[in-house]
């Protein structure tokens, strides 16, 4: 991005004048290109941000850089780390997070809110409906070939009886917020992480600024524990008796491990690897030190790929041989249900608006990000004419395989791509470079403007919930776009405000 | 229930602890006498240290043959205390049992508490962080009085928070079959080494100290140290946490916990093998000799807690499938 033509503002701020202040706040800058969540310009913090700002500007200096280690130091001794590997060690490293906190005023948060509920809801219902009836498909309001042809697509789910109705109990959406508002960027509808990064977070940060916290009135977090244990109960398909649940997890060499050790022990629930399991008896069952017990829901944290080696990859050795069958006569079930990797697919979340007009008759509360699917003739013709300003993803890939940052890529590139978009135009789908919102984050010690988004984890059982926070991603880099852990990005912790005054 | 491969993390998770205190509490107790001592004895200590660890000295592989006859393999401090303290690829460093428990107790992340967690945690981090050429000039014993306290908080915190359920059994199971085996590897190295002429009547005073029993000792017995006694003490005493009956006790209770016989068992051999362990103790009714005939007394009592570790696995740490019965 050329810096030179932004329109950047830069000086003292009122009642900011402190020495320490000023040096907090020197390398502070608002873009015109993009919101930014705490200043609505240069000179002026927004209402409900100026009792955070002001605490801030009266912290000697020294208390500043204190702050940040204290915070990253808690997270080491909690084991809160992920592992990077070097050339002769490797080595554990602190998640990172940033001290300052992101507000969100609570009419802001309904909006989200109503937005997720409606579009898990939806999401829940196209799964139903793909599994089984296909009515929406027969309609031709979702082509028939590219939910068939996406692969995550479980033929293997036709007719499975899902408790509930529900095939996502868990959802992590990404909510971005541009000039023109919050729009959903993705959804995770398969095994969705970072909860427990939030729910640190926020352990850390209410510790961070004690007295702060307790004058917003900041809703709480900490209940998700015992919300997704509710929904997890509530698939059981002994409903009599008192259900076993465990927490399926790689292993330790996992990057979220933690989360897994951590949210199996917030519930009280059995960690368990592949190895701990067995089908015996038509039952799934865990190997204990006095024989064997039966469980009865597994909230299993790897991909479908890998549960069953009997149905799904035959050189998988992180689930367990028989596992589906156990899950297909209903003797176990299973959170999120196998297969719901179609409903998040990156050409299918085009269609999630027209998907709510069909199941619900409703208009989408949260907008989509404009997509261009290049199978559509127009959206080809449109995606190879502004291929500059787009970014194009490979559908049915992730982790940015396969993808060209228009605004970033040389003629050269482009014009390469632009032919294998002709050659395979179903293969692509189109959106524009996002001005994503920015938040002050602390950088050494003085206070620097960073890209972020917004994971909220939305609970699908009987009812569906938002937890009233979410993993507010930061892109640590300067300029970048990315905030993904891998790649730099680190996390603050978002303080969904009680009312739309602190 | 308890997960088959979570009470087999606890186990382990618990004999590496027991060594690194162990191992902490040879390297200080050697540390301490190194000044006042003449080089022989220092050269004789380091020795029976290695061979009461079942360890070799660096350098022995190199040289190989009669290792252990080598002086010069035991003539420098520095290089055996680093060796033995944060080498991490010698299993019996300290550093590697403590990376090793540290290991175990990440499996069980979720069955332990945040403060048993952090405990264990801080100490690696914070051993991570020394190096042992900091503190060499200044008082290096001080390293492993802190490191046997941190393991010491281990325990408190365990023993004060932990719900004594069967991971916490499984847990002292770990403990006391190390301590067994340990303790009686050591007592076996006192009674050949004490034939030997070149070490003088010391030794004695310092495996209570090894034991973590010379101020109990004067207690018990007065300040006084006959080596019938000291044996008998650090074997017999069932109110001495580091003597062998005391830990043999605590490998019996525990199992009852974990699988009573109300219950039906799922196998009666870890209790007969138990019941083994402890009828050696009881069998002898005299004091346990000096030399040769205590020192097989104490070789079958080694043996036999090895065994009984095997039999601890098979049964409740792999869950076979002859155990495999719904409920």
């Amino acid at each position: 991005m050329d810096r030179t033509t932004s329109n950047n503002m830069r000086g003292p701020k009122p009642g900011r004048d402190s020495p320490s202040a000023r040096l907090l706040f020197e390398r502070y800058e608002t873009d015109s290109r993009f919101f930014d969540e705490t200043f609505e310009s240069a000179e002026q913090p927004r209402a409900h941000y100026r009792m955070l700002i002001d605490e801030m500007c009266g912290m000697p200096q020294e208390e500043v850089e204190r702050l940040q280690d204290r915070v990253t130091r808690s997270f080491l001794h909690e084991g809160i780390t992920f592992t990077v590997y070097g050339d002769e060690a490797s080595i554990e490293r602190a998640f990172p997070i940033d001290c300052v906190p992101r507000l969100l005023l609570a009419r802001e948060w309904a909006h989200i809110e109503h937005g997720l509920i409606q579009r898990v809801q939806t999401l829940n219902l196209f799964l139903a409906d793909v599994y089984d009836k296909g009515h929406i498909l027969r309609d031709g309001t979702v082509p028939r070939d590219l939910v068939h042809g996406c692969p995550n697509y479980r033929p293997e789910m036709a007719g499975v009886n899902v408790p509930l109705g529900a095939y996502v109990s868990v959802c992590g959406s990404d909510v971005v917020r541009t000039g023109d508002g919050f729009m959903v960027l993705e959804d995770n509808l398969r095994v969705p992480s970072g909860v427990s990064y939030m729910l640190a977070c926020r352990d850390a940060i209410r510790r961070a600024f004690p007295q702060i916290f307790r004058r917003y009135h900041v809703r709480p977090v900490e209940p998700y524990g015992q919300e997704l244990l509710r929904v997890l109960r509530a698939l059981a398909p002994r409903q009599a008796e008192e259900p076993t649940i465990a927490l399926l997890t790689p292993g330790v060499y996992n990057s979220a491990y933690y989360e897994h050790a951590f949210l199996a022990r917030e519930m009280g629930i059995e960690l368990v690897k592949g190895d701990d399991l067995l089908v015996h008896g038509g039952r799934l069952c865990m190997r204990t030190v006095l024989g064997l017990q039966p469980v009865d829901v597994l909230y299993r944290r790897i991909d479908d790929d890998f549960i069953d080696p009997q149905v799904f990859r035959p050189d998988s050795r992180l689930g367990v041989p028989g596992l589906f069958e156990v899950y297909r006569s209903g003797h176990v079930a299973l959170a999120n249900a196998p297969g719901t990797g179609v409903a998040d697919d990156k050409a299918i979340y085009a269609y999630v608006p027209r998907m709510i007009r069909y199941y619900l008759d409703q208009d989408p509360i949260l907008d989509n990000v404009e997509t261009h699917l290049c199978r559509e003739p127009e959206g080809l013709a449109y995606t190879l004419d502004n291929l500059e300003h787009l970014v194009v993803k490979a559908v049915g890939e992730s982790g940015g395989y396969g993808m060209l940052v228009g605004p970033h890529a040389s003629r050269e590139e482009r014009a390469a791509f632009a032919d294998t978009l002709r050659a395979r135009p179903e293969n692509y789908i189109s959106q524009p470079t996002l001005a994503l919102s920015r938040a002050p984050c602390l950088v050494d010690g003085r206070l620097e403007a960073r890209h972020v988004d917004l994971r909220p984890f939305v609970l699908h059982g009987e009812d569906t919930r938002v937890v009233p926070g979410g993993l507010c991603r930061v892109a640590l880099r300067k300029g970048s776009l990315v905030v993904n852990s891998s790649q730099g990005g680190g996390a603050k912790d978002a303080w969904i405000l009680e009312g739309d005054e602190p | 229930m308890m997960l088959a491969r979570v009470a087999d993390s606890f186990y382990w998770m618990n004999r590496y602890l027991e060594r690194v205190e162990y191992i902490a509490r040879l390297i200080g107790l050697q540390l301490e006498r190194l000044p006042s001592s003449p080089a022989p004895d220092v050269a004789a200590g380091w020795r029976r240290l290695f061979r009461s660890l079942g360890a070799q000295p660096p350098g022995a592989d190199v040289f190989g043959g009669a290792e252990d006859e080598d002086d010069f393999l035991f003539a420098d401090g520095y290089t055996l205390t680093d060796y033995l303290t944060f080498e991490a690829t010698n299993p019996d460093s300290i550093m590697f049992c403590l990376t090793a428990a540290r290991e175990n107790a990440r499996q069980v992340r979720d069955a332990i508490s945040s403060a048993v967690w952090s405990s264990l945690n801080r100490e690696y981090l914070r051993l991570q962080e020394i190096a042992l050429v900091d503190v060499w000039r200044r008082d290096p014993a001080l390293l492993y009085r802190d490191v046997i306290q941190a393991v010491q908080l281990f325990d408190g915190i365990c023993a004060s928070s932990m719900r004594q359920d069967t991971g916490w059994h499984f847990m002292r199971l770990g403990r006391f079959i190390e301590r067994v085996q340990l303790v009686g590897s050591l007592l076996e190295a006192h009674c050949t080494s004490a034939k030997e002429p070149s070490e003088g009547k010391g030794d004695w005073v310092g495996l209570l100290w090894a034991c973590d029993a010379f101020e109990a000792y004067c207690q018990f017995h007065g300040a006084q140290i006959r080596e019938d006694k000291v044996l008998d003490f650090l074997v017999y005493d069932a109110g001495l946490p580091h003597a062998l009956c005391f830990a043999v006790n605590g490998i019996r209770g525990s199992l009852e916990a974990i699988d009573p016989p109300a219950a039906g068992r799922i196998s009666a051999a870890p209790h007969e093998m138990a019941g083994r362990l402890a009828s050696i103790l009881s069998r002898q009714t005299t004091s346990l000799p000096v030399g040769e005939e205590g020192r097989n007394a104490l070789n079958d009592l080694v043996t036999l807690c090895r065994e009984c570790h095997e039999t601890l696995e098979r049964t409740y740490m792999s869950c076979p499938t002859e155990f495999a019965s719904v409920p």
